[in-house]
């Protein structure tokens, strides 16, 4: 096992706190625009495809201590390993590009009175390339601090939200045509995507006694939590949910308390926001990790430069038209997340089941 | 000429000329058989009254053949050893220890009869405790490692000694309990200092400097501490001690920025109460990063935040000011920065007239004149007694403040959270000698939060921390 090897637990931490915190913005209005009080089965099809795939790889991650580059390597060569790991940073990068734009216009909601100017998002990238270029312990490190963040901020919205909720708005079940149940679905495949972040870490976690279970279940519960914000969410706004972006930074407003506290919820959106910023380096930090494998270099901190300076310039040119980005990428691109996130891992799935069982010492 | 010649005056001569100083002081007595003997010494820092008791009185009353082997008999004094290299021999004069010299001898005696004066042993400033000892480290290395034994009766504990600075010539200890420290980590400290090459060591800190892995990081990577209690229960954990002499303030690796949130009083009350304090610590140093820069960032991005009851306070009492909020807050974080560094700067009696000029002439004139706003002062003032809750990590967290200021300034919360995010990161790959600096929160060490923030009791808490022990594990048997 390699230094950059995270823990089961740290592992155990991503799939349940990294996973669901990018997609309490905007995903549940327009999950609620079209299927409406059903928005619960719509996201719970992606989320249990999603399930399915990580479930696969975290089985492949316990048969196999191997990543997935000797995989490749070992089946098809050096070459289509290293060309497999291009088109996979490129694919991790792109993924990364909808929710920092999600993000950019989350953060000016919810932190400014009035529309601040581009620049106040650029100094993202300074963190963000300098988060990029860490190895993947350092995003285990993160997932162990994501932990207390999470645990002290969502629960507690959820706590002041829930008495304004009225789930009878959610019945009855069933109630939307299932074609427009089934549109929701793919419509949020692209937040529903991170399946594909554990085939960087195949061969990079150090495992521990009932593996799977325990990161099964982290899965699990990461995905309940969403379900619950979900039917919140849908309990509270109801009909003119599909209004209501930013969801996370609005359930709790009509919480009493805040009339004598002021807006305190803010406070837990912030401890929120910090969590948030972790979750959205992720995917670049695993592009630079496949393009130091890609190029067999050291060189992280102009890869993470590259990769960074790409998607800032993809959101200056896309600034004011997050709508149109949202709609191309969702409702046209989503065939992309579904064969990066879906297809080829189970791909990687029937290769590696078929081999013998090899161990090797190697990064990334 | 390298080493001594059986010609007493030519090795007066050379001694001489090695130590031209006119502190360097030979005392010239006779032993009973009328052999001249000459002890080189240094004024001030050798023990002028034992050389005369335990040294020149017994040869006097020597009424033997004064040979060299029979000289070293008669010493009454404890600590002697042989050496006839002139180099050797200036560096223990330097030392502060006598050389004697006898008449027809190639050799001489090194009579260790260093003294040096030394302050009163007491409680040092930084690590006050209600409860538990007071005694502190002193500027004499020989008295601190008493001290050090004195709490750690164990074969066990080594000191390994090596000497410092071209120039000073500073003894360092480098102290461990054999078994309990890591042993690579005792050998990468050893190399670390074998390796340092400086004209002076006047103080520890510049020995820390040499000991971080990263030279220009804003965070320090060894503990420090000013109790030899302290120093003691850090190496019962694993850690190893660095004490210099000439400095009240031990050093020891691997340091965990946890460490600085715990007190040794902790250790002396109840957990419940441990872990109350500790929780105040963290939430002060919290107030005192975040306070000042959220209040701008409020201000100016974000009103909603405030309850509206406390914006109308706000809003009047910053109507009418000249200043931007951040600029306001800036100009009173910095005034209260001034402040800190004259006072501990300022003779104690100029300490009241200060008082009285930082509270009155400077808040209340600045609030009266409509420069300052009064909720200003009381975030600064709230925020700066609050860094001191943690004393060991004010260089760092004061800067920090100001960082997130302006932060919190140009970008507004966002930037806050950013910086956070930054700094977070930063210290996620930040590791003291193989131990992360953020453990046992990041990476997480299960058994080591039970002695984090949290207190266990004593009893709960068999196991020295995972990140910082070596091979020998317990602590308590059960």
């Amino acid at each position: 096992m390699n230094s950059n090897a995270i823990s089961t637990r740290q592992l155990c931490f991503i799939l349940a706190f990294f996973l669901p915190v990018n997609k309490l913005a905007i995903l549940p209005s327009v999950l609620a625009k079209y299927a409406g009080n059903d928005l619960l089965i719509a996201a719970l099809l992606p989320l249990v495809l999603q399930g399915g795939v990580i479930f696969g790889l975290l089985w492949l991650m316990q048969k196999r201590e191997q990543t997935l580059f000797e995989l490749i390597e070992e089946k098809f060569g050096n070459t289509v390993a290293r060309v497999c790991y291009f088109i996979l940073a490129v694919y991790f990068a792109f993924s990364a590009l909808l929710p920092l734009a999600e993000h950019k216009i989350y953060i000016e909601y919810i932190m400014y009175d009035s529309l601040p100017s581009l620049l106040i998002f650029l100094p993202f990238f300074f963190f963000s390339a300098y988060a990029a270029a860490k190895g993947l312990n350092s995003t285990g490190r993160a997932a162990d601090v994501g932990m207390p963040l999470f645990l002290f901020s969502l629960p507690i919205l959820l706590f002041m939200a829930i008495a304004s909720a009225d789930f009878t708005s959610l019945l009855p079940v069933g109630r939307t045509p299932f074609g427009d149940i089934l549109q929701g679905s793919t419509s949020i495949l692209s937040w529903c995507s991170e399946g594909a972040w554990l085939l960087l870490f195949l061969g990079n976690v150090k495992l521990e006694r009932r593996f799977l279970l325990k990161t099964s279940l982290s899965y699990v519960f990461g995905a309940l939590i969403l379900l619950v914000f979900l039917a919140i969410f849908y309990g509270i706004f109801s009909t003119v949910a599909i209004n209501e972006s930013f969801a996370v930074a609005k359930i709790a407003r009509y919480y009493n308390a805040l009339k004598t506290l002021g807006r305190v919820d803010y406070l837990f959106i912030y401890i929120l926001s910090l969590l948030q910023l972790f979750a959205l380096t992720v995917p670049l930090q695993l592009s630079v990790q496949s393009l130091k494998k890609c190029f067999n270099s050291d060189m992280v901190s102009l890869f993470s430069l590259i990769v960074n300076g790409a998607i800032l310039a993809v959101i200056i040119l896309t600034a004011q038209s997050f709508p149109v980005l949202e709609r191309v990428i969702n409702g046209y691109l989503f065939p992309v997340f579904l064969v990066f996130a879906n297809l080829i891992p189970l791909l990687c799935l029937l290769f590696a089941i078929k081999k013998k069982p090899k161990r090797k010492d190697s990064s990334v | 000429m390298e080493v001594l010649s059986k010609n007493l005056q030519e090795n007066l001569d050379e001694f001489k000329r090695l130590l031209p100083a006119e502190d360097v002081l030979n005392f010239e007595f006779l032993t009973g058989d009328g052999t001249k003997c000459v002890a080189v010494f240094i004024d001030g820092i050798t023990d002028k009254a034992l050389l005369g008791e335990l040294v020149a009185k017994p040869l006097g009353m020597y009424e033997g053949k004064a040979t060299f082997d029979e000289i070293k008999k008669r010493l009454a004094s404890p600590e002697n050893k042989e050496e006839n290299k002139l180099s050797a021999l200036q560096e223990e004069v330097l030392d502060g220890n006598a050389v004697l010299l006898v008449d027809g001898c190639e050799r001489a005696l090194v009579l260790g009869l260093k003294t040096v004066p030394v302050r009163a042993i007491t409680e040092p400033p930084t690590d006050i405790a209600i409860k538990g000892p007071r005694a502190g480290f002193v500027e004499d290395l020989k008295t601190n490692m008493a001290l050090l034994r004195t709490r750690l009766k164990t074969p066990d504990l080594l000191f390994e000694s090596l000497t410092l600075g071209k120039q000073s010539a500073t003894n360092v200890a480098l102290c461990y309990i054999k078994g309990i420290a890591k042993e690579d980590v005792v050998d990468e400290v050893q190399r670390v200092l074998n390796k340092i090459e400086v004209d002076g060591v006047c103080d520890s800190s510049y020995i820390s400097l040499f000991l971080a892995k990263r030279r220009h990081s804003l965070f320090k990577q060894s503990g420090t501490c000013e109790k030899p209690d302290i120093l003691a229960a850090k190496m019962l954990e694993g850690r190893v001690g660095i004490l210099v002499d000439g400095s009240p303030i031990a050093l020891s690796v691997p340091y965990l920025i946890v460490e600085d949130f715990q007190s040794s009083e902790d250790y002396f009350v109840s957990p419940y109460r441990a872990t109350f304090s500790r929780f105040i610590r963290a939430l002060s140093l919290i107030l005192a990063i975040y306070l000042p820069a959220f209040y701008v960032a409020a201000q100016l991005f974000k009103l909603q935040l405030l309850p509206i009851g406390l914006l109308l306070t706000i809003a009047s009492s910053i109507q009418g000011l000249p200043l931007s909020p951040s600029m306001e807050m800036f100009l009173t974080l910095l005034a209260l920065e001034v402040i800190t560094e004259a006072s501990v700067r300022m003779p104690k009696y100029v300490g009241t007239a200060l008082s009285v000029v930082a509270a009155l002439v400077l808040g209340d004139t600045a609030v009266n004149a409509g420069f300052l706003s009064t909720t200003a002062i009381l975030i600064v003032a709230l925020s700066g007694i609050c860094l001191y809750t943690v004393p060991n990590l004010v260089e760092s967290n004061s800067l920090i403040r100001m960082l997130m200021l302006l932060a919190a300034g140009s970008v507004g919360t966002y930037g806050i959270i950013l910086l956070t995010a930054f700094i977070l990161y930063y210290l996620f790959s930040a590791e003291s000698y193989s131990s992360p600096l953020l453990a046992p929160f990041a990476p997480v060490v299960k058994r080591d939060l039970k002695d984090a923030l949290v207190k266990f009791n004593t009893e709960q808490l068999p196991r020295r921390p995972v990140v910082v022990r070596g091979e020998n594990q317990t602590r308590l048997k059960q």
